[in-house]
């Protein structure tokens, strides 16, 4: 039967306890260690791996960016084509009063030849007329007609007069859709 | 030191020797992990940044390739019809040339000061007399609007004197100012839009101005400027 001896001096023995808990903080160490050492070597090959990636990227960036500046009068072109292009709608959405002359034009010409359209002025929001009519059929004819069209918002006599000589005089405000 | 190492209780030498090097690895690891994990983050967004970049510098490319055939014509009708500058020449020199083509008297023409736009652009208001027939004065206006540099028609005041009328005109004739600088290298252009193509197809059937050429003069003229 073997027979543990313990030739150590007293003062140098160690509580069992104490030793044990040594022994799983040696343990830990060294796991930890490991843990590290892998951590390291794992960060170290994706930073490497990342880094050619990146590099290759960037080798491909420079490339495309040479090959644009090459294409440097194109650009000017194109950026200066959409500008333009931008601005052109812009301008177009203006309202302008050439639509509200050519919404009025068939009404002026259908009228007879004995009236005569003495003043007109269009804008973009609305129409002012003064019209001479001879008879008084010319006169309501004119008035139904544009009364059962449907391309004004709201139309307004604003003047009436009546000279034996020259007929009837109308002045007619008209407001556009 | 010998010393102060002998006085040190064998069960604190103990303590220290398994301890101390845990300490060391834990130190290493608060230290080591927020920087290997900050440096890997950086050399991540690196990528991203640099994938983002040559995707949006392929289809630049690509497309500056696509567009180069055309570009130049297209860039120079729109510039025909939005000048860079103030356009109320061209606009008088239209005018004089749409007027005869119509049969329409023009005077008067008065040119005003230049207004800003809010959408960038500018503008010159031009008046001017046209006397006519209506149809004529109609027929004028119509080429008017389809002139280039882009013309609006603003208001119309017409006056019927005898046969003849007599019309007051207030036309806007519109210019802008080129871009003052090109957008950043990684900014993407896109190609024309449907809308921005239909605008193109607008404005290149606009009617162009006839700017006349004077040939240089004849002769070899003085060869001393001071001499009579």
């Amino acid at each position: 039967m073997p027979v543990k001896l313990n030739l150590l001096p007293p003062e140098l023995a160690v509580d069992k306890n104490l030793s044990a808990a040594l022994k799983l903080t040696r343990s830990l160490g060294i796991i930890f260690l490991a843990v590290f050492i892998l951590f390291v070597f794992g960060i170290s090959s994706f930073f490497i791996y990342d880094s050619v990636i990146l590099k290759n990227l960037t080798g491909d960036v420079d490339s495309l960016t040479n090959q644009i500046n090459l294409q440097n009068a194109s650009e000017q072109q194109v950026v200066l084509l959409k500008d333009r292009l931008n601005k052109i709608t812009s301008v177009q959405l203006t309202p302008s009063s050439l639509p509200n002359l050519i919404v009025i034009d068939p009404f002026l010409s259908s009228l007879s030849s004995t009236t005569a359209v003495s003043e007109l002025g269009i804008d973009s929001q609305k129409m002012d007329l003064t019209l001479n009519f001879k008879s008084n059929s010319d006169l309501s004819t004119f008035l139904k007609s544009l009364s059962s069209s449907d391309v004004f918002k709201a139309v307004t006599i604003t003047s009436f007069g009546l000279n034996p000589s020259t007929g009837y005089s109308v002045g007619i405000d008209i407001q556009t859709k | 030191m010998q010393k102060i190492l002998e006085s040190i209780p064998q069960n604190i030498k103990l303590i220290i020797s398994s301890v101390l090097p845990l300490s060391i690895v834990l130190i290493l690891f608060i230290i080591a992990v927020p920087f290997g994990i900050s440096k890997i983050s950086d050399i991540q967004t690196q990528i991203d940044t640099a994938t983002r970049n040559k995707t949006i510098l392929s289809q630049k490319l690509s497309l500056l390739q696509s567009l180069s055939a055309t570009a130049s014509q297209d860039s120079s009708t729109a510039l025909s019809a939005l000048p860079d500058s103030n356009t109320s020449l061209v606009a008088v020199s239209q005018i004089k040339n749409i007027s005869s083509q119509n049969g329409i008297s023009v005077s008067g023409i008065k040119a005003g000061s230049e207004i800003d736009d809010p959408s960038g652009a500018s503008h010159v208001a031009v008046t001017f007399q046209a006397t006519g027939s209506r149809a004529q004065i109609i027929s004028f206006l119509k080429s008017i609007a389809n002139m280039a540099p882009i013309t609006l028609v603003d208001k119309i005041k017409i006056n019927g004197i005898g046969g003849a009328e007599v019309a007051d005109i207030t036309i806007q004739s519109y210019w802008s100012a080129f871009p003052k600088n090109l957008p950043s290298l990684t900014t993407p252009i896109t190609d024309l839009t449907p809308a921005e193509e239909n605008v193109l197809s607008s404005i290149s059937s606009l009617s162009q101005p006839t700017f006349l050429v004077v040939p240089p003069s004849e002769g070899n003229g003085k060869t001393d400027p001071f001499s009579k």
